[in-house]
């Protein structure tokens, strides 16, 4: 058992709500030019279609599903950089 | 770690919160990862629950249904049938993020699709 080495602790607490067209646009920045937004009651839905990629951003929640590891860290340091953080 | 009027308090990250008048944004992840597994799901649920009990302790691994898992009460499996194939789902938040990428590697180690 290698339980030890699991680190709980995230490196940044972010807070507060996103803009979406702030992070239309860093997308967009880091190549991601395909995005589709669609702006639901409550909830907004960015979709990557080339990249099978969706995001749904809600007040105080984002919740990122992919299936390619290195663009969910790529999309994960996009968002922070979308949001305050300590 | 809070500084407020010139006193110092080590306070847990909830309270933080409260103290500092901002509300925490929630970043959760969920990978797809596809496998060649072909039986039924809860098979593949049930083999899953044991490879990631060994790996990480049993206390830590619960099985809600034929086609779920939680790990630590806060990542959550989810599998689904992707004829011919699974597809399987796993699910963290930003504060397990450790624990989240750990369980990947695992899961895609043991289950590589062909």
């Amino acid at each position: 058992e290698d339980e030890d080495t699991i680190s709980k602790l995230p490196n940044s607490y972010p807070y507060g709500n996103l803009s979406v067209d702030d992070l239309v646009q860093r997308l967009a920045q880091a190549g991601l030019t395909d995005a589709r937004v669609e702006e639901l009651p409550g909830v907004c839905i960015i979709t990557l279609e080339n990249e099978d990629v969706i995001i749904k951003i809600s007040d105080a929640s984002t919740h990122i599903i992919c299936s390619n590891t290195k663009l969910r860290e790529k999309l994960r340091d996009i968002l922070l950089e979308c949001l305050s953080s300590f | 770690l809070i500084m407020k009027n010139n006193n110092l308090r080590i306070v847990g990250v909830n309270e933080a919160w409260g103290d500092l008048g901002v509300t925490a944004h929630n970043l959760r992840f969920t990978e797809r990862i596809e496998v060649d597994e072909t039986g039924p799901v809860p098979a593949l649920t049930s083999a899953l629950h044991t490879l990631l009990s060994q790996k990480l302790g049993s206390s830590q691994v619960q099985a809600v249904n034929e086609f779920q898992l939680s790990v630590a009460d806060s990542v959550f499996i989810n599998i689904q049938d992707d004829e011919p194939g699974k597809t399987i789902l796993l699910s963290w938040t930003h504060q397990d993020e450790g624990l989240g990428s750990k369980l990947l590697d695992i899961i895609k180690s043991n289950y590589k699709k062909s």
